[in-house]
């Protein structure tokens, strides 16, 4: 039985570069259709800034407020890794709207026993469409963040991100 | 010379190619077009969104930041850029009045407020209602949580116009 081993002509030709060209098109505008129109994941651009994030613990008994101090480090309980060093702790005391029915006039009346406990924290962070992230945990003003440090746990919502840089 | 006029033909694979090439194509176009196809009535282009946050702390409207990019949390979709604040308010508070039943009252200056902004964004309004980018469907009265790369709130859409510069 004979074996042909006559080379055939398969050779990089034209139509190959063509069709490797409109492919390329193709999948480059597949992929500006699809971010372009706005269903792109977040987080696609990102950068490395030094921030701080504060963070408000609302309704806490006044016996805890000492047990967070400047220079704690303060953990993300989810990942357990560091989410930045504290800088400053402030208290306030806890109020809430009350309605005077006698003349139809609002105000903050303040609970004498418990506190917000507002604790900002420095930290180096990735910024990206997502937010800003510290060792894998998310910040953005609005979003519920926990908080353990040795001396205190919390669970609160982030109310001011500024970039220091 | 007979050999040279072979290679320049096309052959089974390179149709193929061009096949698939032409069906990723026409199925790209019809995914964004697939709404408007539907009813034959349909606008595609820039629309203005309406939103509403209530009730949030008055430190929120700090963290909105035009030109981020504007994400639904549930299933991180784009569904703009975030354009502007276009009002900043005490938040209501309803409370009970003894003699006229509910009444509505506002948080003092400071405390909680109510933001409604708008959103830029890309898409197509036939019968069925507005599409981003062709497929996602917003609507007035639709509640969403969505972020920037700054801010993360709850919020319900109230209106849909075409963008006028």
């Amino acid at each position: 039985m004979a074996i042909n081993f006559k080379r055939t002509k398969k050779g990089f030709n034209g139509m190959d570069l063509f069709i490797l060209i409109v492919i390329a098109v193709v999948i480059a505008a597949a992929v500006f259709i699809v971010r372009g129109m706005g269903n792109g994941a977040a987080g696609a651009s990102s950068s490395g800034v030094t921030i701080e994030y504060t963070v408000e613990f609302a309704k806490v008994n006044n016996s805890v407020i000492g047990a967070l101090k400047e220079g704690d480090s303060v953990t993300d309980p989810d990942n357990k890794q560091n989410i930045g060093t504290v800088v400053a702790v402030q208290s306030v005391p806890y109020s809430e709207l009350v309605y005077n029915d006698n003349d139809g006039s609002v105000y903050m009346a303040e609970n004498p026993d418990i506190s917000n406990l507002l604790i900002t924290v420095r930290a180096e962070a990735v910024h990206s469409d997502a937010g800003y992230y510290v060792n894998g945990a998310r910040f953005l003003v609005g979003r519920a963040c926990n908080v353990w440090s040795r001396g205190f746990a919390g669970n609160g919502y982030c109310i001011n991100i500024r970039e220091m840089d | 010379m007979d050999n040279n006029m072979k290679t320049k033909k096309i052959n089974v694979l390179d149709i193929v190619i061009l096949v698939i090439i032409a069906v990723s194509v026409i199925s790209l176009g019809m995914r964004y077009y697939q709404r408007a196809d539907i009813t034959g009535e349909s606008v595609s282009g820039r629309y203005e969104v309406s939103f509403l946050v209530t009730d949030v702390r008055h430190t929120t409207a700090d963290a909105f930041v035009k030109g981020d990019r504007v994400y639904v949390a549930t299933d991180d979709t784009c569904i703009g850029v975030f354009d502007r604040l276009d009002s900043n308010n005490p938040a209501a508070y309803y409370a009970e009045d003894p003699d006229s039943g509910t009444v509505k009252v506002y948080y003092p200056e400071g405390t909680r407020v109510d933001l409604t902004g708008t959103i830029i964004s890309e898409g197509v309004m036939n019968d069925d209602g507005y599409f981003v980018g062709g497929s996602y469907y917003l609507a007035p009265g639709k509640k969403l949580t969505m972020y920037t790369g700054h801010v993360y709130v709850e919020a319900v859409l109230t209106d849909i116009t075409e963008y006028t510069e």
